[in-house]
C-alpha cells in the first residue's frame, strides 16, 4: 500500500496506511454477531467435514482392501494344475525366484461322522509362511505351524470345525481314503477373522505337505503350485517353458478380480458422492462469502468514504475468510474425522460378512486428509470468496439513494446464465466424445453436465418462483406477496440455497434410479440364467468333475439331465479370454438374453458359433458377425460372433462356445462345472443334498439356483447398502447447508421481517409465511433436481458402468423414487426455513428498528 | 449473481473437481510384499532351549574328519560359518559371509510315504561389504531339507539350500577343506575358492565350548582359522576378481544360552603375521553379572593357544546406531590381554553391516591395530554382534 | 484545464442514467464555484440531483461530461486509487444515513481518518474535535448508545479531524429533531473558513446559515 502507484499527481500525500482501527472494527463486529459468524464457519466447516470423512473413509477402506488383499485365499496371482510333481515344484524352486508354495489336497470321508465328506490341505509350511505374509487365516503363528512338521499325522483345524466335529485340541479323527484308514491328531488352531473364511476352513484339516501325501496316496504328486507372480507375459512364458505335457498354467484372475471389481465399484461409489458432498460444500462456501460481505456492507462503505483503498476492504475481507476458512477446516477436520468413524464401521459392517474383515478403527488422518482439508477449508473460503469480494470492492457509499444503478440488465445474466450452461454441458459432451473409454474423465464429463444444467437453476428457480408468486398472490394477497418475495429476487441468495438442495436431491435421484436399474436388471439375469435346478462347480482351478461323478449325478432320482461345462482359459492372438464351454441344452440357452443376436442363434451356436458377454464386446470392441481367436497348439481357431448377451458376473467378459465344438476343437474333455435339470415337483433341497452325496473331488461346492440367487442379491445389496449410507450423508449434509443459507437470508431479511411485525404481523403470521416460503422452495428444489437427477442416472448407468464395467442395463424409472425426493426436498427445505424463521419471528421488533 | 460471479463459481467448480477426482484417485502404490519376510520365521527358534528329545553337548567325545564337517540331526541346531576379507587386484577391500543355519524342527524323521517327510528346516544367510563404496548388501532363503532343495552331506562335503552352497573335499591335514561357495542375489552374488592353510581349531576342551556355567549350555565348535580365497565377486552387475582370507566354524548344539544371557559378542580375527585369534565373550541381560568370555590364539604353524577368560578385556569404544530399530552396536572394541602383552583396536571397516532379515544381527568386516610388547599388530577379521 | 483554484470548480458537468430503456437526464451542462472557505447550500425538489451533484464532487461516481476540480485537483481525471486518496486527504463527508461505524467506539470513529492518514497526535486531535462538537464525554460510548443528533455530530467531528479542505454533507439534518438539529448546523458553521462546507439540505434554518444559496431545477444550477 505504499507503493508510488498511489501517489496521486502534485499535493496528494502517500501514506502509511494503518489498519489497526479498521481491523479492530472488524474483529468486535465478528464478536458482537456470535451466531452469525458461527454459521459462517459451521458452512464451510461442513463442506470441509463431508470431503474430509469421505477421503477418510475412502483412505482406510483401501488400506482394508489392500491388507486383505494379501490374505490367504488372495495371495496367489496363478497357479499350476494338472498334477505337477514334486520334481516340478523343485524345479521351479531351483530355476525361478517368484514366491510358489505346493498343495497337495483331496476329499476325505470322517469315518466317525457317518462318513461326511471333509478337505485334507497339506502345505509347507515354510514356503506357506513366505507365501501369505500378513495373512488373515493362518494359524496363529508361525512357529506353531512348524509344528505340522515336527509330528506326523498332526493337523490344524478352525474351531467351529472342531465344534462340529465335537472333538478339542489334542483329540484325534479317524478318516478314511479309499480303503485307507487314517488318524489325525489336532496340533492347532486355524484363526479366521471372517465369517467366509470360516466357511472355507469349515471341515478342512490342514498338515503339511508329507502327511496329505501319505493319507492321499499321492507320493511324488502335488495337487497344484500356486505363484506369485508379477505381471507380465515375459514371466508367464518363463514359467511355461518349464512346465511339462499335461500341466499347466492358470491365471487365479478370476477370484481375484472379482475382489478388484467389488474395490472399484466401492471406490467409485466414494468418490461419487464426496464430489457430490464437495459440490454442496462449494454452494455453501460461496454463500458463506456473499454473505459476509453482504453483513460488512455498511461498514465497508463508510470506509470507503473515508477514503478507505480497495485494496485495504479486500486485505480485511481475505484475513476475515482465512480466519473463518482457518476455524472452518479445524472443526471439519474434527468432525469429519468422527464422522469417518461412523461411516467406516458401516462400510465394515456391509462388507465384513461377505468379502474380508475390515478393521472400522484404522481411521487416520494422514497428511493428505489434513492437507486437503486445509486447503480445501482455506483456500475454497479465498477463492470462494473471490465473486464476493469483486462485489465488495464495488461497493461505494452514495449520497442519496434515488438513482442507485442496478450491476447489470437481467437481460444479460440470463445471457451469461446461458452461455455458462451451455459451455459447460458442450465440454461435458465433448469431453464425452473424446475419450470414450477413460472413466476419471466420464466422471469429469458428468459433473460438468450436472453443472452445466445447475447454471440454469437460478432461472428456472426465478420463474417457478414468479409464478408462484402470481399464484400466492391470488390466494393469499399481500401476504403471499411477502412469502415469495425472495424466490423472486433475480439470482438471490435464494437460488442458491435451491441450487444446494437441488444438488443434494438430484444426487439421491440418480444413484437411486441407477441402483433400482441395476438391481432389475441383475435379478432378471439370475432368473433367466438359472435354469437348471441344482449347480455343482470345482471352486479352485485345477479342480474338476470325474466322469464317475457325473454318472453319479446322472443316476440321483428325480434328475432329468445334467447338463456340464467348462470353465477356462483360452489364449488368443489378443490376449487371454474367459470361455465357457456349456452344454446345458437348447432350455437353459433361451437363459441368455441377448443385446443383438443372429437369426437362428441356437443352431449357429452348436454349428460353432460363439456367444459373448456384452463387457467382453465392449472391451475388444467385437460385434455380430466379427469373429474371436483362439491358439490350438500352432493353429489359430476362429470362431464366429452369433449373439451378444448380458451379464453381469464378469466385467472381463466371457465368451461362451459350445462343449461339443471346444472339445473337436480343443481337445478337452475337462468338466468343471454340473447343471442337474430336475424332473417337476423334485425338492431341490434333496437334489442338493444327493448331489453333494455324489461328489468325491476336493473343493466342489453345490448350490441350488434358488441358492445362488439369493447369495448373489445378498451380495449386490450389501454392496450398495453403502451406496445407500453415503447418500444419506449427502442428503444430511444438504440439509444443513440449507438451513444455514435460509438462515442467512432471514437474518438478511431482518429488517423486512422487523418492519412487518411493527406493522402488525404477528410472530405466528410471520412465521407461517417463511414456512411457505420454505416449503416451496423445497418444492422447486425437488422438481428441478428430478430432470437432472433423472439425467445423472442415466449418465451413471451408460457412462460409469459401461466403463467401469462394460455392463449396460435398462434404465427403469421408479415413480416412488422421485415422489420421495421431491418430499425430501420439501422436508429438508421446511426444517431448514423453520428454524431460523421461529427465531426471527420471536424477537422484539422494537430494539431492532431504534438501532437503525 | 453477476457475470463475474457466475464464472468465478464455474472456474472455482471445475478447479476443484478436478484437484478431488485427482487427490481420490492417488493412493500410494505398495510393492508386492512377497519378498519381505516376517521376523519370528526360522531366526528366533535358532537359539531357543531344545526340547528334552535332543542330545546336549554334555560330554566332549573325539572330533573326526571328515564325518563331523557333516550334519548331527540329533542335536537340534548346527551352523556352517564362512566369512573373509577380500581385496581386488588394486587393493580394494571387500568382506563376504556365507552361513546354513540347520534346525531340526524334531527329534527324528516323521515316517511317512512322502519325499516331503523332513524335520529339518534350513535357513542361509549371504552378504557382502563393499568398503570403498560403503556399501552392505544381505539376502537370505530358507527351505524345508526335503526334495533335496537343502542339506548337507559330509563326504564329500556339501552344504546348500536351494543354489546357495558350500562343497568341497577333505584336504591334507587335519580337518582340512578344499571348497567352492556360491550364492546369487538379486544384488550380488559370489563364486569362491577356498583353501585351508592350517587344521581345525577345537575350541574349549577338544572342541566343546562352552558358552554359559550351566553344564549343557555348551556347543561342538571348531574353526579353520584360515582359509586362502580366490574367486569373483558380482555386486550390482560388476564383476570384481578377488582373493584374501575366510574363516570358517561349525558349531552344533541343542542349547548355547541361559536364561540370564542376552547375546554375544564374538570376533575371529586374522593378523598380517599369519597369526589368528578368536575371542567371544557372552553377555548378561543383568550388566553387573560377569560375562562367559573365551579366547585363544593360533600361531604360525597351527598351533592353538587358549587365553585364560580374566585376562581377556573387552571394552566398547564408539557405538554405531541401527536404522532398523535403534539398537545400538558397538563397532570399535578396544581389547587387552594382559597375559600376552597385547592391546588391540579392533574397528568396523563400515559401520551399516547389520543384517536386517529373519533374524537381526551384526555381522562385519573390521580391522585390526594394535601392540604386541612394542610390536606393532595389524590384521583383518569379522566381528558378530547379537542380542543388541 | 487545470484549476488552480481553492474554490471548488464545476465545469459543464453532465450526468444521466439509464432506467429501463429511458435515459434519465439528472445534471445537464453544469457550471458553478463554490469559493473555498465558505459555507454554501444546494437546496432542490426530491430528484433534482442534489445527492449526484455531492456524488460527483466527492470522486464516488464520475461524470458523462465536464470536470469537478477541487484544490486544483480535477476529480475526473484521477483514477479510481486515487479519487480514493483525495477523498480519504481532502474531503470530509457527512451522510444521512449510516454514518458511524458500529462496532466502533465514538472516539475510534474519530480517529479513523487520522489513522488513514497516518497523521501524528491522533488521540489529541480526536479529543479536540469530539470537544469542538461538545461530545468530548461520550468518547469512549459505542454508537448504539447515542441519541441521532449526537450520531450526527460524531460525523461531524470525523469530516472535520483531519483538517479536509472540503466538508460534503447530505441532509445532515434530515431526520433529527428540532433540537438536535440546531446543534449540528451549529457545529457545521464552525467548521466553515478552515474548510469549504457544501450542504445539501431542505432546512431553511440551515440554508439560511449558508454564506451562499444555489438551487438544482431541471438539471440545471441557479445561483441565489
Amino acid at each position: 500500500m505504499t507503493n508510488s502507484a498511489c501517489c496521486g499527481p502534485g499535493k496528494l500525500k502517500c501514506a502509511n496506511l494503518s489498519l489497526k482501527t479498521v481491523l479492530l472494527a472488524w474483529v468486535r463486529e465478528v464478536v458482537r454477531a456470535p451466531l452469525q459468524s458461527t454459521l459462517s464457519v459451521l458452512g464451510v466447516a461442513l463442506g470441509v467435514t463431508a470431503v474430509v470423512a469421505v477421503n477418510i473413509t475412502n483412505h482406510s477402506a483401501r488400506e482394508s482392501f489392500l491388507a486383505a488383499s494379501n490374505a490367504l485365499a488372495e495371495s496367489a496371482t496363478h497357479s499350476i494344475a494338472g498334477q505337477p510333481s514334486d520334481q516340478l515344484y523343485r524345479e521351479l524352486r531351483l530355476k525361478t525366484k517368484y514366491p510358489i508354495q505346493p498343495i497337495v489336497q483331496g476329499r476325505v470321508r470322517l469315518s466317525d461322522i457317518n462318513d461326511s465328506s471333509a478337505t485334507v490341505y497339506g502345505i509347507d509350511p515354510i514356503a506357506y509362511y513366505r507365501f501369505n505374509i500378513g495373512s488373515n487365516a493362518t494359524p496363529s503363528s508361525s512357529e506353531e505351524i512348524n509344528q505340522l512338521m515336527a509330528e506326523a499325522f498332526s493337523t490344524f483345524a478352525t474351531a467351529d470345525s472342531l465344534d462340529q466335529l465335537d472333538v478339542k485340541l489334542g483329540d484325534s479323527i479317524k478318516l478314511r481314503y479309499g480303503r485307507k484308514n487314517h488318524e489325525l491328531r489336532i496340533t492347532g488352531l486355524i484363526e479366521t477373522s471372517t465369517p467366509l473364511q470360516e466357511q472355507s476352513f469349515r471341515l478342512l484339516f490342514l498338515t503339511d505337505i508329507a502327511t496329505a501325501q501319505t493319507i492321499l496316496g499321492m507320493r511324488g504328486q502335488l495337487s497344484s503350485i500356486q505363484l506369485q507372480l508379477p505381471p507380465g507375459d515375459i514371466v508367464l512364458q518363463e514359467i511355461e517353458d518349464l512346465l511339462p505335457q499335461g500341466t499347466h498354467l492358470e491365471g487365479r484372475l478370476n477370484r481375484q478380480h472379482s475382489l478388484t471389481s467389488i474395490t472399484d465399484a466401492f471406490q467409485t461409489n466414494l468418490t461419487a458422492m464426496s464430489l457430490l458432498a464437495l459440490l454442496v460444500a462449494i454452494f455453501l462456501i460461496y454463500n458463506t462469502m456473499a454473505f459476509l460481505v453482504m453483513r460488512r456492507r455498511p461498514t465497508i462503505e463508510i470506509l470507503r468514504a473515508l477514503g478507505f483503498s480497495r485494496s485495504g476492504i479486500t486485505l480485511c475481507l481475505t484475513l476475515e475468510a482465512a480466519a473463518i476458512g482457518l476455524a472452518a477446516s479445524i472443526t471439519g477436520i474434527l468432525i469429519g474425522s468422527q464422522l469417518a468413524k461412523l461411516l467406516l464401521v458401516l462400510v465394515e459392517r456391509s462388507i465384513n460378512n461377505l468379502y474380508f474383515p475390515i478393521e472400522a478403527d484404522i481411521t487416520i488422518l494422514t497428511p493428505t486428509v489434513i492437507f486437503l482439508a486445509v486447503c480445501l477449508g482455506i483456500g475454497s473460503t479465498i477463492l470462494a470468496a473471490l465473486p464476493a469480494l469483486r462485489e465488495a470492492q464495488n461497493l461505494m457509499p452514495s449520497f442519496g439513494t434515488e438513482f442507485r444503478h442496478l450491476p447489470s440488465s437481467a437481460r444479460k445474466r440470463v445471457f451469461v446464465f446461458l452461455i455458462s450452461c451451455s459451455g459447460f454441458v458442450g465440454v461435458g459432451v465433448l469431453l464425452m466424445r473424446l475419450y470414450p473409454t477413460s472413466i476419471a474423465l466420464g466422471f469429469v464429463s458428468i459433473n460438468l453436465i450436472v453443472i452445466g444444467y445447475f447454471c440454469l437453476v437460478p432461472l428456472l428457480s426465478q420463474a417457478l418462483g414468479r409464478v408462484f408468486r402470481v399464484v400466492s398472490k391470488q390466494i393469499f394477497g399481500l401476504r403471499g406477496v411477502l412469502s415469495s418475495r425472495a424466490l423472486s429476487m433475480s439470482g438471490g441468495r435464494s437460488s442458491i440455497a435451491i441450487c444446494a438442495l437441488c444438488v443434494a436431491i438430484s444426487a439421491t435421484v440418480g444413484v437411486g434410479v441407477m441402483i433400482s436399474s441395476f438391481r432389475t436388471a441383475v435379478d432378471d439375469w439370475l432368473s433367466d440364467r438359472l435354469r437348471a435346478d441344482v449347480y455343482v462347480s470345482t471352486q479352485d482351478y485345477g479342480g474338476q468333475l470325474s466322469g464317475i461323478e457325473i454318472n453319479r449325478l446322472r443316476m440321483i432320482r428325480g434328475v432329468e439331465s445334467v447338463g456340464v461345462a467348462k470353465w477356462d482359459w483360452l489364449q488368443g492372438p489378443d490376449g487371454r479370454s474367459r470361455i465357457f464351454a456349456v452344454d446345458y441344452g437348447e432350455r437353459a440357452f433361451d437363459g441368455y438374453r441377448f443385446k443383438v443376436n443372429a437369426a437362428d442363434v441356437w443352431n449357429r451356436f452348436q454349428g460353432g458359433g460363439v456367444i459373448i458377454s456384452e463387457p467382453y464386446a465392449w472391451k475388444r470392441k467385437l460385434s455380430l458377425g466379427d469373429t474371436v481367436e483362439f491358439f490350438r497348439d500352432d493353429a489359430v481357431i476362429e470362431m464366429p460372433v452369433v449373439g451378444v448377451f448380458y451379464d453381469y458376473s464378469s466385467d472381463r467378459g466371457v465368451v461362451v462356445i459350445h462343449r461339443d465344438v471346444y472339445v473337436s476343437n480343443f481337445n478337452d474333455y475337462e468338466i468343471t462345472t454340473a447343471a442337474l435339470f430336475g424332473d417337476p415337483g423334485t425338492n431341490k433341497q434333496t437334489l442338493e443334498h444327493e448331489a453333494n452325496q455324489a461328489i468325491t473331488s476336493p473343493g466342489v461346492t453345490v448350490w441350488t439356483a434358488g441358492g445362488m440367487h439369493g447369495a448373489a442379491m445378498e451380495i449386490f445389496d450389501q454392496t450398495f447398502a453403502i451406496t445407500a449410507v453415503l447418500r444419506s450423508l449427502a442428503v444430511i449434509v444438504a440439509i444443513i447447508a440449507v438451513v444455514s443459507i435460509l438462515a442467512m437470508i432471514q437474518i438478511d431479511r431482518g429488517r423486512e421481517l422487523r418492519i412487518q411485525k411493527a406493522v402488525g404481523f404477528t410472530s405466528r403470521e410471520i412465521w407461517t409465511s417463511a414456512s411457505i416460503e420454505a416449503g416451496v422452495m423445497g418444492m422447486i428444489a425437488g422438481v428441478l433436481s428430478l430432470p437432472v437427477g433423472l439425467l445423472l442416472s442415466w449418465l451413471l448407468i451408460w457412462v460409469v458402468n459401461q466403463r467401469s464395467y462394460g455392463w449396460t442395463m435398462q434404465m427403469l424409472i421408479d415413480g416412488t423414487i422421485l415422489i420421495e425426493a421431491v418430499l425430501l426436498a420439501i422436508i429438508a427445505a421446511l426444517l431448514a426455513g423453520i428454524v431460523p424463521a421461529w427465531w426471527l419471528a420471536n424477537r422484539a421488533p422494537k430494539q431492532d428498528l431504534q438501532a437503525e | 449473481m453477476g457475470t463475474k460471479t457466475t464464472l468465478g463459481i464455474a472456474t472455482f467448480v471445475v478447479l476443484s473437481t478436478g484437484v478431488v477426482v485427482w487427490l481420490m484417485n492417488w493412493s500410494p502404490k505398495l510393492e508386492d510384499s512377497g519378498e519381505q519376510f516376517q521376523k519370528p520365521v526360522l531366526g528366533n527358534v535358532l537359539l531357543e532351549s531344545s526340547d528334552s528329545h535332543f542330545e546336549s553337548v554334555t560330554k566332549s567325545r573325539l572330533l573326526e574328519f571328515p564325518q563331523d564337517h557333516g550334519s548331527h540331526p540329533e542335536f537340534q541346531t548346527e551352523w556352517w560359518y564362512f566369512t573373509g576379507n577380500l581385496k581386488n587386484n588394486e587393493g580394494r577391500q571387500f568382506g563376504y559371509q556365507f552361513t546354513v543355519f540347520r534346525r531340526a524342527l524334531s527329534r527324528d524323521s516323521p515316517n511317512l510315504d512322502s519325499d516331503w517327510a523332513t524335520s529339518q528346516a534350513y535357513l542361509a544367510h549371504a552378504g557382502v561389504t563393499d568398503v570403498q563404496s560403503k556399501r552392505y548388501f544381505a539376502d537370505e532363503i530358507y527351505s524345508l531339507g526335503a526334495l533335496n532343495l537343502a542339506g548337507v552331506r559330509a563326504e564329500p562335503f556339501s552344504v546348500w539350500v536351494e543354489n546357495w552352497i558350500a562343497e568341497g573335499s577333505a584336504g591334507q591335514c587335519a580337518g582340512c577343506l578344499t571348497l567352492s561357495i556360491k550364492s546369487e542375489s538379486d544384488d550380488f552374488s559370489f563364486s569362491l575358492h577356498l583353501d585351508s592353510a592350517k587344521p581345525a581349531v577345537l575350541h574349549g576342551e577338544r572342541g566343546v565350548s562352552r558358552k554359559s556355567t550351566i553344564p549343557g549350555n555348551a556347543s561342538y565348535y571348531y574353526s579353520l582359522s584360515r582359509l586362502r580365497t580366490s574367486g569373483t565377486l558380482t555386486i550390482q552387475g560388476e564383476s570384481i576378481t578377488v582373493s584374501g582370507d575366510s574363516w570358517m566354524d561349525h558349531e552344533w548344539f541343542s542349547s548355547v544360552l541361559d536364561e540370564g544371557q542376552s547375546g554375544w559378542d564374538w570376533f575371529s580375527l586374522q593378523l598380517d603375521d599369519r597369526r589368528e585369534m578368536m575371542l567371544f565373550q557372552v553377555r548378561n541381560h543383568d550388566p553387573t553379572v560377569e560375562t562367559f568370555k573365551y579366547g585363544v590364539v593360533v600361531d604360525q604353524r597351527g598351533q592353538s593357544e587358549l587365553i585364560p577368560p580374566d585376562q581377556i578385556t573387552l571394552i566398547p569404544a564408539r557405538v554405531w546406531k541401527s536404522n532398523h530399530n535403534q539398537s545400538e552396536y558397538p563397532v570399535h572394541w578396544k581389547i587387552e590381554i594382559p597375559s600376552h602383552n597385547i592391546r588391540l583396536d579392533v574397528e568396523s571397516l563400515i559401520d551399516a553391516q547389520e543384517r536386517d532379515d529373519s533374524f537381526r544381527y551384526w555381522e562385519g568386516a573390521v580391522r585390526v591395530s594394535g601392540m604386541q610388547s612394542n610390536q606393532p599388530i595389524t590384521g583383518l577379521g569379522y566381528l558378530e554382534m547379537t542380542g543388541y | 484545464m487545470v484549476e488552480t483554484s481553492q474554490n471548488v470548480v464545476i465545469r459543464a458537468l453532465s450526468k444521466s442514467y439509464l432506467e429501463g430503456d429511458h435515459n434519465h437526464v439528472v445534471l445537464n451542462d453544469v457550471n458553478a464555484e463554490f469559493d473555498a472557505g465558505l459555507m454554501h447550500a444546494v437546496t432542490g425538489r426530491s430528484g433534482s440531483g442534489k445527492s449526484t451533484l455531492l456524488n460527483l464532487i466527492a470522486g464516488i461516481d464520475l461524470p458523462d461530461s465536464g470536470t469537478v476540480s477541487i484544490a486544483g485537483h480535477d476529480v475526473s481525471g484521477l483514477n479510481e486509487r486515487q479519487r480514493t486518496l483525495l477523498r480519504r486527504q481532502k474531503i470530509g463527508i457527512v451522510f444521512q444515513f449510516f454514518n458511524l461505524i458500529e462496532s466502533l467506539t465514538v472516539a475510534e470513529n474519530v480517529m479513523l481518518p487520522l489513522e488513514l492518514n497516518g497523521e501524528p497526535d491522533r488521540s489529541q486531535r480526536t479529543n479536540e474535535a469530539l470537544d469542538r462538537v461538545g461530545l468530548g464525554n461520550l468518547s469512549q460510548r459505542f454508537p448504539a448508545g447515542l441519541s441521532g443528533g449526537e450520531q450526527q455530530r460524531v460525523a461531524i467531528a470525523r469530516a472535520i479531524v483531519h483538517k479536509p479542505s472540503l466538508i460534503l454533507a447530505d441532509e445532515p439534518t434530515g431526520n433529527l429533531d428540532d433540537d438536535s438539529a440546531k446543534q449540528v448546523i451549529s457545529t457545521l458553521d464552525e467548521s466553515r473558513g478552515e474548510s469549504t462546507v457544501i450542504v445539501v439540505t431542505h432546512s431553511m434554518e440551515l440554508a439560511e446559515r449558508c454564506d451562499q444559496q444555489c438551487v438544482l431545477r431541471s438539471g440545471q444550477i441557479e445561483m441565489r
